[in-house]
């Protein structure tokens, strides 16, 4: 009995170091990818590339969706934050989705919104929409507010912002996001370049937590976010955009586009069927569908990743928040892969299906389990005064100083890519950061994974949540100062 | 010193045989650790290296400006033309002797100011181009440099309105195995170049054309003057790409080369849908009701986007004879989007055509139908149908 147990340890032991060492050469292999298209991209993109798109007949128009349900603190500047964006032809889409706050009173108030007369057409099913505002202002001309019985999920409130768009791209965004002035035009670009038809397009998102914002809604200072928290899920998104994105990107096997920022051909979605309103992983779920739909009708596509960032959001700044946060997105991933299961290894969706889901599905839905029978097998073995420590440290210290390098890596290439933070010790203080975030952030995640996993599997009935805003630091005497250079 | 290499090199061996009397785990996993401890120092220092650098530069940046930057001001902003000598005297000595980082940072000083100031006086620019010897320090960036350098120095070449002396400098970037920067050239070759700039419209411009291609060509072209703008239709019946032949076609639009419209009709019967959308779009926005006859004896036989574009098309030429056209189509559409363009259609046509959507917004039961009305009409919806 005691040599079963070893050997299960043992063997245990050595799937976890395979483990781990298929997933450092998948990011050895993403790192140069990523590498490639990140100085690619840098080498050939910019601001004169930008100015081309103002005045050009042959620039598309972009909508902007941005679903909002209970924004009342931050809804004003977000929005004047998107109605500011740098692009000749785009309009602004806000969803009302039933907020039970003021949010809706106080965008009547400041944009002069009035009820008026507008075809809706249902091309996506939805709750119920009651009305259509527009603004009597002619400054606010772009802004159009769907009002609309509450769907439980971002999903339905995207789809009523579909239904509503007038140009043929749009960017889904959250109404907490801030984007940069060069959102659209820097996103509009992969699709204008390409031969292929590009379907969607990503770009890096960042915390915009002690960042400092214009009244205008404009990113005056990019700062690195002051408490723990968010500061680490700066540096892992870092990770996620900078190096698996733009590695994914740079083969066309994106296996999703951030819900807080993407920009999607409308036809497509629209034929896709649009957004699962029943799905918590609606990011994930949209691009597979749009995917699948590509490949049921053997047409060319392409979703690219741009490393530029081009937009800010609000990171959960408290435990209880990031909870929620993350034990939803688990929860997402876990019904993401029972809902869609006939992708995986599936030859006839290409990539997505060979490639991109199966190592999202291993090294990323399987890891906070593996990880979690590995920490207890530790434990078991160090209570049973089993454990090899010089061995165990050895293997602590592989995967610790891989992470490390990992996070290095996406800095540097963000790095190459923009100096985007106002103070240049910002970057120092991240590569000090990560020293630390393997130890104290990392087992956060890999608990509330669980505990979303969990939860799904035990079918707790699941509310899409509130994300409680703090608003952005706003320095009130700055008015329309440029960004910094560096 | 010896005793200490000696110490060194035998616990370097030790630790060395140590290891490779491991299993294949531990060399692994060792190996693993020793890359990346490198990997990370190598970031590390990179993100510094890149600190300093930039330090440098923003020294040398605000050194430049500070030195040139007003003086540049005043002349190129001066009425009084320039000779060379009266530059050199207003701008400090050795200022013909600057390095290539320094000719980068000042071009773009001077790129700022004709920015800012559309009406600068164009003959001192030349000489003062002549003074810095930035002409050829651009030529040899075109000529020399690596891709990077090469791509940007197009733009700059551009943005300087540097006239090269010779066409073999960019010809040889038009021919560049690099696709990004091979078409970069070719676009820029239109106003670089005064002999056959069109070129490469013969050569069906690229492999590929893309809506970017197209963004690039319409902004070389706006460089030029009207004078120097070709007769497009001479490439819309030779062009293999359609792709090339809709911006042909627009470009007719937009240039109002009337005469070529004939020849743009003559596509309209092409399987390309969107190059038919194109002849229909460009021929309505011209107004050429000759066509206006074939448009809408085909309607019926063409897909909802082409309906759609003939719509517009026939509302633009406002033939009174056409608006029963328009209201049957109107009646049949079975499309909602359709209908919405419809109802547009006939809003901008004349006063008959508006009493037939009220009439029609009266007698209509459906909600939704009348709200398509309704739609058309509202002054705070901006882009119907964009």
């Amino acid at each position: 009995m005691h040599n079963l147990f070893n050997n299960v340890i043992t063997s245990y032991q050595y799937i976890v170091f395979g483990y781990t060492t298929a997933i450092v050469i998948f990011y050895f292999i993403l790192v140069y990818l990523a590498k490639k298209e990140v100085f690619k991209y840098n080498n050939t993109h910019n601001k004169v590339d930008d100015k081309l798109l103002e005045g050009s007949p042959f620039t598309p128009g972009i909508s902007i969706i941005a679903p909002a349900y209970n924004e009342e603190k931050t809804i004003i500047l977000n929005v004047n934050s998107m109605l500011t964006v740098d692009y000749p032809i785009f309009e602004v889409v806000i969803v009302n989705d039933g907020s039970t706050d003021r949010t809706l009173e106080l965008m009547i108030e400041e944009f002069d919104l009035v009820e008026t007369p507008f075809a809706y057409i249902e091309k996506i099913r939805t709750k119920p929409f009651k009305r259509i505002l527009k603004s009597t202002n002619p400054k606010y001309s772009r802004l159009t507010v769907v009002d609309k019985e509450n769907g439980g999920t971002k999903s339905d409130a995207s789809n009523a912002g579909i239904n509503a768009a007038a140009y043929p791209y749009f960017i889904c965004t959250d109404v907490d996001c801030i984007l940069s002035e060069e959102a659209l035009s820097r996103m509009i670009q992969p699709i204008l370049q390409s031969s292929t038809k590009v379907i969607a397009v990503g770009a890096t998102m960042r915390m915009a937590n002690n960042c400092e914002v214009t009244d205008e809604g404009r990113m005056n200072k990019v700062k690195l976010p002051k408490t723990l928290l968010p500061m680490f899920q700066e540096i892992e998104y870092l990770r996620s955009y900078m190096v698996g994105k733009m590695g994914w990107s740079a083969i066309n096997a994106m296996p999703n586009i951030s819900g807080g920022l993407g920009l999607f051909d409308k036809s497509v979605v629209i034929a896709a069927g649009g957004y699962d309103p029943l799905s918590h992983a609606e990011d994930m779920d949209i691009t597979a569908r749009i995917i699948a739909y590509m490949r049921d009708f053997n047409k060319d596509y392409k979703i690219v990743h741009i490393p530029f960032t081009c937009c800010w959001t609000e990171g959960p700044p408290t435990l209880k928040i990031f909870n929620r946060q993350r034990t939803r997105w688990a929860r997402g991933l876990l019904q993401f892969f029972i809902v869609h299961r006939k992708f995986l290894f599936n030859r006839k969706y290409g990539r997505m299906g060979m490639i991109s889901f199966p190592f999202v599905l291993i090294f990323e839905f399987l890891a906070p389990i593996i990880e979690a029978i590995g920490l207890i097998s530790i434990l078991l073995l160090a209570i049973t005064g089993n454990i090899n420590w010089d061995t165990f440290f050895l293997m602590l210290g592989y995967a610790y100083i891989f992470g490390l390098c990992l996070s290095l890596c996406a800095i540097f290439f963000d790095l190459k890519t923009k100096i985007i933070y106002h103070d240049y010790r910002d970057y120092f203080k991240m590569a000090l950061i990560i020293l630390i975030e393997p130890i104290v952030y990392h087992p956060l995640i890999v608990f509330f994974s669980l505990k979303g996993y969990i939860n799904f599997l035990t079918s707790k009935k699941f509310e899409w949540g509130q994300m409680t805003r703090q608003g952005f630091d706003r320095n009130t005497k700055i008015k329309n100062i440029e960004i910094q250079n560096a | 010193m010896n005793d200490f290499y000696y110490e060194l090199s035998k616990h370097f061996y030790n630790v060395y045989f140590f290891i490779i009397a491991q299993p294949l785990v531990i060399k692994i996993a060792v190996c693993c650790v020793i890359i990346f401890t490198l990997g990370y120092f190598v970031f590390l220092g990179n993100i510094l290296v890149t600190k300093l650098l930039i330090d440098k530069r923003k020294i040398r940046e605000k050194k430049l400006f500070e030195q040139y930057n007003d003086k540049l001001h005043e002349i190129l902003l001066s009425d009084k033309i320039m000779i060379l000598e009266e530059i050199e005297n207003v701008l400090p000595k050795n200022s013909r002797k600057l390095s290539k980082k320094d000719n980068r940072l000042l071009s773009k000083i001077i790129i700022d100011i004709l920015e800012e100031n559309p009406q600068f006086n164009t003959k001192n620019l030349e000489v003062l181009l002549a003074h810095f010897n930035l002409k050829k320090f651009w030529e040899n960036e075109l000529e020399y440099s690596d891709f990077q350098k090469k791509y940007k120095a197009i733009d700059r070449v551009n943005q300087l309105k540097v006239s090269l002396p010779s066409e073999s400098i960019i010809s040889r970037l038009t021919y560049s195995k690099n696709k990004l920067l091979r078409k970069k050239a070719r676009a820029a070759y239109i106003h670089m170049t005064s002999n056959d700039p069109f070129r490469f419209f013969t050569e069906d411009f690229d492999k590929e054309v893309t809506d970017w291609d197209k963004i690039t060509l319409h902004e070389m072209l706006l460089k030029l003057p009207k004078s120097k703008i070709p007769n497009f239709s001479q490439w819309i019946n030779t062009s293999k790409n359609n792709a090339l032949k809709a911006f042909y076609m627009y470009e007719i639009y937009f240039y109002n080369q009337r005469a070529a419209c004939p020849f743009v009709l003559a596509h309209f019967e092409t399987n390309d849908l969107e190059l038919r959308k194109t002849v229909v779009d460009v021929l309505g926005k011209m107004k050429y009701k000759q066509a206006e006859k074939k448009f809408i004896e085909e309607f019926p036989n063409q897909p909802l986007v082409i309906q759609n574009s003939i719509i517009k098309a026939v509302a633009r030429f406002k033939n009174p004879e056409s608006l029963e056209f328009l209201k049957q189509a109107f009646l049949n559409a079975y499309n909602n989007e359709s209908k919405i363009t419809i109802a547009k259609a006939l809003y901008n046509f004349s006063k008959e055509a508006n009493e037939f959507l009220e009439e029609n917004k009266v007698n209509e039961k459906d909600y939704f139908q009348k709200l398509i009305i309704e739609h058309i009409k509202n002054p705070l919806i901006v882009n119907h149908n964009a």
